[in-house]
């Protein structure tokens, strides 16, 4: 076996690895937040394990489509979901390199989400539903803001260590230990509020309700049943924890191993663990403190965190 | 983390916090990121007392954070719920331009700033870029914004960023003039809250550009 | 005991015995009593200077200089006019029952109180408590303007309140950052701040920071002299505010805060060279005396009409110290005393013509006052003609001294405008003033009928101030000019 082909073939395992392990997380965290919101309120909240009850339910029932639908209906989910897993394999989880880098940094990425974001909107259109096309105008509208504060915030990080490249960010941090500059905490200010607004959080969407006036990512899973809505309840669910696992990698990088050794990889999933929950927390925060923004508003907080970022990038050189 | 990492994270988390008192519009939500405004403010304070060791600087620190973020915020809101006012902002410029007038004046802050000694990276040159860039921000605010409430919340944001220079770049100011300083404030403070509440028993509304009837 | 603190004391006893209440006699001889008592101290400060003490205390942090003495005599002087004219004005409004017991306790508290923030500004020699002192005259002002509680005075009591707390701010903030720019070398603790402090270690003053604190300052305290562009909460104030409160602002307050601008152009000078905030002065001066100009000329409120009259004065002054120079100095320090004499005269007329209409409007007070009040017109007449700067009175001389050291030296151009301006603002000046006294009597067969002028405390008063005017053109008593001279020292660098 060639030297090449025996890396690739490596690369590719940990990426499955990698990809079976954030999907099997992520039904956790989504429960989490949703429990400590409950608690915050003074309710009891599901069990931990509810996220992954639902999948396993979705996943039992049959499938219903509409007679009108065509394969782009049926494709959506499917690119959803395959979207979201691949995108887990070019962020560094636990390890600072991720499996799949050689494949692209920053940009990779953020085009892999969005074509599954594409996937998602025309499927909702496809049915001629109202709430459909509603929910698809209304995820894109935000989508088109949203998108490039990603963009500037990731940017700004890439832009002090010289490489969009994730693992690359991931590892000059880890090298040359963690210097603080005002253009950090900018950025980050930005990517939690896109994190929000891509996640559907409270002050952009509410993830808890159905009230067709309101609802964005929800109005597009209406026509869903079955397996098809399992597996995009479970890409959603991915690309949250991807996100809070992104503004770890960039922000607070600690305690990532740098080898793939037992007692280093061991301490890094404590690390992780413990730092998304910080996110999650933080995350629970801003749901629990904020109400919902009318509609019209949204786009006004999304350039909010675009001022950030833009913010963030401009002080870099000042 | 350094205190030097501390003392630029509480910096421009003060910066972050003015940019979203900009894009907000729920006065509730803009009196409590003021009071985090103030507590980061604080922390700096705290923090350069420890590290050179200047301990008059903890009594500037207390003051702060007790007076700007927890006495003055609840003042405020006490205020406005006695007074029931309508609770969102009107501002006169929408948010993207105003975000993007206050990024202008935070390059300009931040250029300013690059003339002070020693100034050029470093700690210093972030804690008086932020503040020249808050006080700028400040007084954007305080004329873009119309009701009473705000422009006084744009006030505190303008002190809030003097002091930031006064602990940020000075050696220490005189404890009997820090005090006065502060005691002024909050005397100012209190009789804004006295103006305010008169205007809105005769206007029934905090709103000042029905303050209109003087020109010329 | 201190001098000092007997001339700062006496107004504040005054100030809490007027607050606490007593009968309106005793009150009103408390409050004339106090003040008088304050002046004649202000004076007793100034011939102690003269003679050769330099009266100071709380290690240096009150301090009398040349400029001090006379910013005191001047500020104690108006104070005792503004407490007997307002004893009148406010038994003429007991009169006309529109006066509250919250009136009379704010009035007879706040008028002393006034005087001893003004006092204390014009003696503190450490920047941070000028700070504390103007900041009090700002409080102090707000509850004046709002005295009446009217609609229209609320408003402007609210811009004048949002307006200096931000001139203020900037005030602090030029005031840190000119101590930061002492990097260390002003020493610790209280005497840091010291302005004598600042001049000796001028020379190792970090340039930069010293720049931009001073042009913060100057604007800062630039908002509280009223001079443009900061200056638009003033014809709101002046008109809402009670004629004898008008006169502390318009005279007192002016004075203090132009005290302030120049402390803080003696350090620039004495770190920079007299250019950088010379020029910055004569700019702000220079747009101050241009925008009192058209405002002058359509002018619908004789209050207002006044307040632009003193941006415009504030605005001489503020050339005259960027025109350099001893005689620069000299003829604005002039110019501040002659102004400090005859603003208060005009204030007492335009106030009892007010009182007399109950409105201050033009068009309320209709022309041809001079045949129903013909005292009030009379003094009116003659402060205009002060303030305009006709001869022989005062300010002419003191105009012209600046003009004539502003054709001498290098801003030729500068003086020619400012001549230009100056010949507007007098002729739309006595053509306001002219139509309102003059003119055609009112129609009798018109019911608003005005009350009768009457011959009390407050008349007393302005007649009083009009012939203390009208004799100092012709004789300053030699301490005064005395005075003047010191003052024109220490603008010059000297001691």
């Amino acid at each position: 076996m060639t030297p090449v082909l025996s890396d690739a073939l490596r690369a590719f395992g940990l990426a499955a690895l990698q990809a079976v392990f954030l999907l099997a997380m992520a039904p956790l965290l989504k429960t989490l937040i949703k429990m400590m919101k409950a608690r915050l309120q003074n309710r009891q909240g599901p069990p931990l394990l509810q996220g992954y009850y639902d999948l396993a339910k979705l996943l039992r029932k049959e499938t219903v489509r509409s007679e009108t639908a065509s394969w782009v209906f049926v494709a959506g989910p499917r690119v959803y979901f395959a979207a979201a897993v691949s995108a887990t394999t070019l962020v560094p989880v636990l390890i600072s390199a991720a499996p799949l880098e050689a494949a692209g940094g920053v940009l990779l990425l953020v085009g892999t989400l969005a074509l599954g974001r594409f996937a998602l909107a025309t499927a909702a259109l496809d049915t001629g539903s109202p709430f459909g096309g509603m929910g698809s105008s209304r995820d894109m509208t935000i989508a088109a803001l949203a998108e490039p504060a990603l963009m500037l915030g990731l940017f700004t990080s890439g832009l002090a260590a010289g490489t969009l490249n994730l693992g690359a960010l991931a590892r000059s941090a880890l090298q040359h230990g963690v210097t603080f500059h005002p253009s950090d905490v900018l950025a980050f200010a930005g990517l939690f509020i896109i994190v929000l607004a891509e996640t559907g959080r409270v002050p952009v969407d509410n993830p808890a309700t159905h009230l067709e006036l309101t609802m964005i990512h929800e109005a597009m899973l209406l026509e869903y049943s079955g397996p098809d809505l399992a597996l995009v309840e479970w890409a959603s669910a991915v690309k949250e924890l991807l996100y809070l696992t992104l503004l770890v990698d960039l922000f607070m990088p600690v305690g990532m191993a740098t080898s793939a050794e037992p007692v280093a990889l061991l301490m890094a999933l404590v690390a992780w663990a413990g730092k998304v929950f910080v996110l999650a927390i933080a995350v629970t925060i801003t749901e629990s403190m904020n109400a919902k923004l009318r509609l019209f508003r949204v786009p006004e907080l999304v350039s909010i965190s675009l001022g950030l970022a833009f913010l963030a990038l401009t002080i870099r050189f000042l | 983390m350094t205190s030097h990492d501390l003392l630029i994270l509480c910096a421009a988390g003060m910066l972050v916090s003015g940019y979203l008192i900009v894009g907000q519009k729920r006065l509730f939500t803009t009196i409590r990121l003021f009071a985090l405004q103030s507590l980061l403010l604080g922390i700096v304070a705290a923090t350069i007392a420890v590290t050179q060791s200047r301990h008059e600087l903890f009594v500037t620190a207390g003051i702060t954070i007790a007076m700007k973020s927890i006495l003055i915020p609840w003042f405020l809101m006490r205020l406005i719920d006695r007074i029931g006012i309508h609770r969102e902002i009107e501002p006169f410029l929408n948010v993207p331009v105003s975000l993007l007038v206050c990024l202008g004046l935070t390059v300009v802050g931040y250029r300013v700033s690059t003339g002070f000694p020693e100034a050029v990276g470093g700690a210093r040159h972030h804690l008086i870029g932020v503040a020249l860039s808050m006080l700028l921000i400040g007084m954007f605010l305080m004329v873009t914004r119309k009701k009473a409430i705000t422009q006084i919340l744009a006030l505190l944001t303008v002190e809030n960023a003097v002091f930031l220079v006064a602990v940020g770049v000075t050696p220490g100011m005189p404890l009997v003039v820090e005090l006065g300083i502060a005691f002024d404030v909050i005397v100012a403070v209190l009789v804004l809250g006295i103006m305010v509440q008169r205007i809105v028993d005769r206007f029934d509304s905090m709103d000042v550009s029905r303050l209109s009837q003087l020109k010329g | 005991m201190n001098l000092l603190l007997w001339t700062l004391g006496v107004p504040l006893v005054t100030a809490a015995l007027g607050s606490l209440g007593g009968s309106r006699r005793i009150r009103e001889i408390t409050m004339v009593g106090g003040l008088l008592a304050t002046f004649a101290l202000c004076v007793a400060t100034a011939l102690d200077f003269l003679g050769g003490a330099v009266p100071s205390a709380f290690d240096e942090a009150l301090r009398v200089d040349g400029l001090s003495a006379l910013v005191l005599v001047l500020c104690g002087f108006v104070g005792l006019l503004s407490g007997a004219y307002g004893v009148g004005y406010l038994r003429r409004n007991e009169e006309r029952k529109i006066v509250t017991p919250r009136m009379r306790r704010e009035f007879y508290g706040l008028i002393p109180a006034y005087v001893f923030a003004m006092l204390l500004v014009a003696m503190s020699n450490n920047l941070g408590i000028l700070w504390i002192a103007v900041e009090l005259t700002t409080l102090g002002s707000v509850f004046l303007i709002t005295f009446h509680d009217k609609d229209t005075s609320l408003e402007a009591g609210w811009k004048f309140l949002v307006l200096g707390s931000l001139g203020l701010a900037f005030a602090l903030l030029g005031t840190v950052l000119l101590f930061a720019a002492g990097q260390g070398h002003l020493g610790e603790g209280m005497a840091a701040l010291n302005w004598t402090r600042f001049i000796e270690v001028a020379s190792s003053l970090h340039p930069f920071t010293l720049r931009l604190g001073v042009v913060f300052a100057l604007i800062g305290y630039g908002t509280k002299a009223g001079l443009a562009p900061m200056h638009t909460w003033k014809p709101d104030a002046y008109r809402e505010a009670p004629s004898p409160a008008g006169v502390l602002m318009a005279v007192g307050m002016l004075n203090a805060a132009f005290y302030c601008l120049l402390r803080i152009h003696l350090i620039s000078t004495a770190a920079l060279g007299p250019e950088f905030s010379g020029d910055l002065l004569l700019g702000l001066g220079l747009f101050s005396v241009l925008i009192a100009t058209p405002f002058i000329l359509i002018q619908w409120n004789l209050k207002r009409l006044l307040a632009y009259s003193s941006i415009e004065h504030v605005g001489i002054m503020a050339v005259g110290i960027g025109l350099g120079g001893e005689a620069g100095a000299f003829g604005a320090l002039l110019h501040m005393t002659y102004h400090s004499l005859a603003k208060p005269v005009a204030f007492f007329s335009a106030g009892t013509l007010g009182q007399l209409h109950s409105s201050s409007n033009f068009d309320r007070i209709g022309s041809g006052t001079f045949s129903r009040a013909p005292v009030a017109s009379g003094l009116l007449v003659l402060a205009t003609l002060m303030v305009t700067g006709s001869p022989p009175f005062g300010l002419f001389f003191s105009e012209m001294t600046i003009l004539k050291a502003g054709f001498a030296g290098s801003h030729v151009r500068v003086t020619a405008t400012f001549l230009a301006a100056l010949v507007i603002l007098f002729c739309g000046f006595i053509f306001q003033v002219g139509r309102l006294v003059l003119g055609p009597p009112r129609d009798p067969k018109d019911r608003r009928v005005p009350r009768p002028e009457q011959f009390d405390i407050a008349t007393v008063t302005a007649l009083v101030a009009g012939l203390v005017a009208i004799v100092s053109a012709f004789y300053l008593p030699g301490w005064m000019l005395g005075l003047i001279r010191a003052a024109t020292r220490v603008l010059m660098g000297g001691a």
